[in-house]
């Protein structure tokens, strides 16, 4: 069907196959979600239906409260070091000398390795009497402690899971963003006798707004919602510290055959992680405006 | 004349044999089996398959048995899902902790429609473990047969007993086996690190897998589900919890470290030699052998100890059964193998070729199974003669061991009475009712 170019449902032809695509493999398993959330779904069989019952069993749970309490944690901790790393790394290696592109690869090593096979060897690694960590650092003072059966040290071997292998993602975004500023522009300021942190102020921050924003937001989502560090690195332990939302869904729907408040928790979730989009989006529009 | 009609003739023949070998392929019926085995590769169970399909499908020319391999933990959540949509396999396998599953999902046909209703009294009870033959029985209905059992097994280093001068037939409490751990906890090279473990269990919430002691010491000490509701926060139960975490924090015969410990890095930490007693599946008993530094012949199995030296602790009925999805296209064709994977000869292969403990009383009478090389399937058999169970399938016992193993780290790290964490236990319990 030919439509004209001037035409204003032109721009859409191009769109529509997309979004054809995100319907029936987002919105239609989402709807389908929403209609098990409101039912009764154990082992795979819908029965009655129960209206936000399993809602009300997924809020109430204490389960599930922690799970929202280890999720934040790991979380924030781990965006906001994740998202360090990544910038200085960008920073420092934005040139492209041999060594800065060497290095480039090596620190994308992580992010190329399977996620369950990343945090298996972190497991072995942090294993103690067996691991490697006190081999490394035992001669440095440092005790050998069992960093997995500890809560506090449980969750910190998670956000390092999660820097280690993501912080490479961040680097990539922004390095992306750092080579779409002009050169020129710093070049300027040089000759105008701005100093290093004054460039990275008034030049590359702002102009690298964007790619923060959209880094911010993929990681973010990430996070709330990744099953694997948690599943296989701390199997939510010890005591629930290390449950985060996902694998408390996973175990629900998948373990414990309740769909029905698994896919509640879900959908929860998924309110959760919109909320979160919308106020980074308000704090960077705020900025933009009083910038 | 003569060239057309040579060519005619010819262009027909083609034809009919283009059109003949499809047929006769379409005219097999294809019987498809989901499990954890892999009949292309070489372990001992997968060995045994293998030649079961290739024996069934010389007896029956008509059938062709393809296996689609799963990963064990995903094989009943994906086929309650294909259920639903219609893309189920014939045959699908299932572990004690998704019997119950099955059976409330009503996904898997009859099999006394299929196969059993022809069966004698005496071929019915060749089934000597009778807690896993009767596993799948429901309202009249057998929805399984067994292919093998297992169980949890205590696996101790023969070796590491005769050095500390321990007598494994003196271990028959509880006490009795902390009083050995506590004697073969070493620290060889007086580093201040120990280097064996007197006994290791996994305590993480993470792939457990039944294999924990919890539910031998729970059975011991009396019911613990009565029609689906717990009863944990016993005497028992808070003894068991108790002896969980002295185990680790006053006698110090297993470390901290268990508690993020799965059935995994258990067992491999057994078989690098750091237990000196461990629970573990009775399943890896070959794979420990081939692997362990320390020596195939000082591998040995413990019966399960009890709370009193006049009783006989309990031994647990694990394993793999095979189903026929209800709603199969191919019922009689998917019955005649699973009749075929439970007949005497396939259980001697299972047996002899797997290394698993046989299921029917004809085959392990047999004189092949009295050789030395399996005496350490005797105290399984004995075990399950003497005390066997089976957790109940008409409740949901998805992750019912990690909830007592959430209750050891409630104490551990969480600052909770064992009688607290067993009520929380309970209710977690209740919760996926």
């Amino acid at each position: 069907m030919h439509i004209n170019p001037r035409s204003s449902w032109y721009p859409y032809r191009f769109v529509l196959p997309v979004l054809a695509i995100e319907i029936l493999f987002v919105g239609v398993p989402l709807i389908i979600g929403v209609y098990y959330s409101l039912h009764k779904a154990d082992y795979f069989q819908l029965t009655e239906f129960v209206g936000l019952q399993n809602y009300w069993t997924v809020i109430n749970s204490p389960v599930v409260r922690e799970s929202l309490a280890a999720t934040a944690i790991f979380s924030i901790f781990s965006l906001v070091i994740t998202f360090g790393v990544g910038l200085a790394l960008a920073l420092y290696l934005e040139r492209d000398t041999r060594l800065h592109v060497f290095t480039r690869a090596v620190v994308l090593v992580p992010y190329t390795i399977a996620m369950l096979v990343g945090s298996l060897l972190l497991k072995w690694i942090f294993t103690k009497d067996a691991g490697i960590m006190y081999l490394v650092l035992g001669p440095l003072g440092v005790p050998d402690i069992s960093v997995l059966s500890d809560p506090t040290s449980a969750m910190a071997a998670l956000v390092y899971n999660a820097v280690w292998r993501d912080s490479a993602f961040a680097m990539i975004l922004l390095m992306a963003g750092l080579k779409g500023i002009n050169g020129q522009l710093y070049a300027a300021a040089r000759v105008d006798g701005a100093s290093a942190w004054y460039r990275f102020r008034r030049i590359t921050l702002p102009l690298l707004r964007v790619p923060i924003l959209i880094t911010l937001i993929r990681l973010l989502i990430h996070f709330v919602n990744v099953l694997t560090f948690a599943l296989i690195l701390t199997g939510g332990g010890p005591n629930n510290a290390t449950q985060t939302m996902g694998l408390a869904m996973y175990r629900m729907g998948f373990v414990d055959f309740r769909l029905g408040p698994a896919n509640a928790l879900a959908f929860l979730v998924l309110l959760f992680n919109l909320v979160l989009i919308f106020i980074l989006l308000r704090l960077f529009r705020q900025k933009r405006v009083a910038g | 004349m003569r060239k057309s009609l040579v060519r005619l003739v010819s262009r027909t023949l083609l034809a009919v044999l283009a059109t003949a070998l499809p047929l006769s392929a379409f005219a097999q019926t294809v019987v498809t089996m989901w499990t954890f085995l892999d009949p292309a590769k070489t372990s001992g169970r997968e060995v045994a398959l293998k030649a079961m399909i290739d024996s069934f499908e010389k007896a029956n020319p008509g059938i062709k048995v393809k296996v689609e391999p799963q990963v064990f933990s995903e094989l009943t959540p994906k086929f309650l899902a294909a259920n639903n949509t219609g893309a189920a396999p014939d045959i699908v396998w299932v572990n004690t902790d998704s019997m119950g599953a099955l059976i409330k999902s009503g996904a898997a046909a009859d099999l006394n429609e299929l196969f059993l209703k022809s069966w004698s009294k005496e071929q019915d009870a060749d089934f000597f473990v009778r807690a896993g033959w009767d596993a799948s029985l429901a309202h009249g209905k057998r929805y399984a047969v067994p292919l093998f059992f297992a169980t949890t097994s205590l696996f101790y280093r023969k070796d590491q007993f005769k050095e500390a001068g321990i007598d494994p037939a003196s271990i028959k409490t509880w006490d009795q086996l902390v009083e050995a751990a506590t004697k073969l906890t070493k620290d060889n090279d007086k580093d201040g690190r120990i280097d064996i473990w007197g006994f290791g269990t996994p305590l993480s919430t993470e792939r457990v897998g039944g294999t924990t002691a919890f539910t031998s010491m729970l059975i011991a000490g009396g019911k613990v589900w009565d029609n689906c509701k717990p009863n944990y926060a016993s005497d028992v139960g808070v003894r068991s919890v108790q002896l969980h975490v002295d185990m680790i924090n006053k006698y110090h015969v297993m470390p901290k470290e268990v508690i993020a410990n799965n059935v995994d890095d258990i067992v491999d930490q057994f078989v690098a030699g750091r237990y000196a007693i461990a629970t573990m599946p009775f399943a890896r008993y070959s794979t420990v052998q081939t692997q362990a530094k320390w020596g195939a012949d000082n591998l040995g199995v413990l019966p399960w100890p009890a709370w009193s030296a006049d009783k006989v602790g309990p031994q647990q009925v694990q394993g793999w059964w095979a189903a026929v999805w209800a709603k199969s296209k191919h019922p009689k064709e998917a019955g005649q193998f699973l009749e075929w994977m439970i007949n005497p000869d396939a259980v001697r292969a299972w047996a002899i070729t797997g290394g698993q403990v046989p299921t029917r009383m004809s085959v392990w009478k047999e004189p092949a199974m009295r050789a030395p090389k399996y005496d350490y399937m005797k105290a399984v058999v004995d075990g399950w003669a003497a005390n066997g169970f089976m957790v109940p399938t008409e409740c949901n016992t998805a992750r019912f061991d990690a909830d007592w193993n959430q209750a050891v780290q409630r104490v551990i790290v969480g600052g909770k009475t064992a009688k607290e964490a067993m009520q929380e236990a309970e209710k977690s319990f209740l919760s996926r009712q």
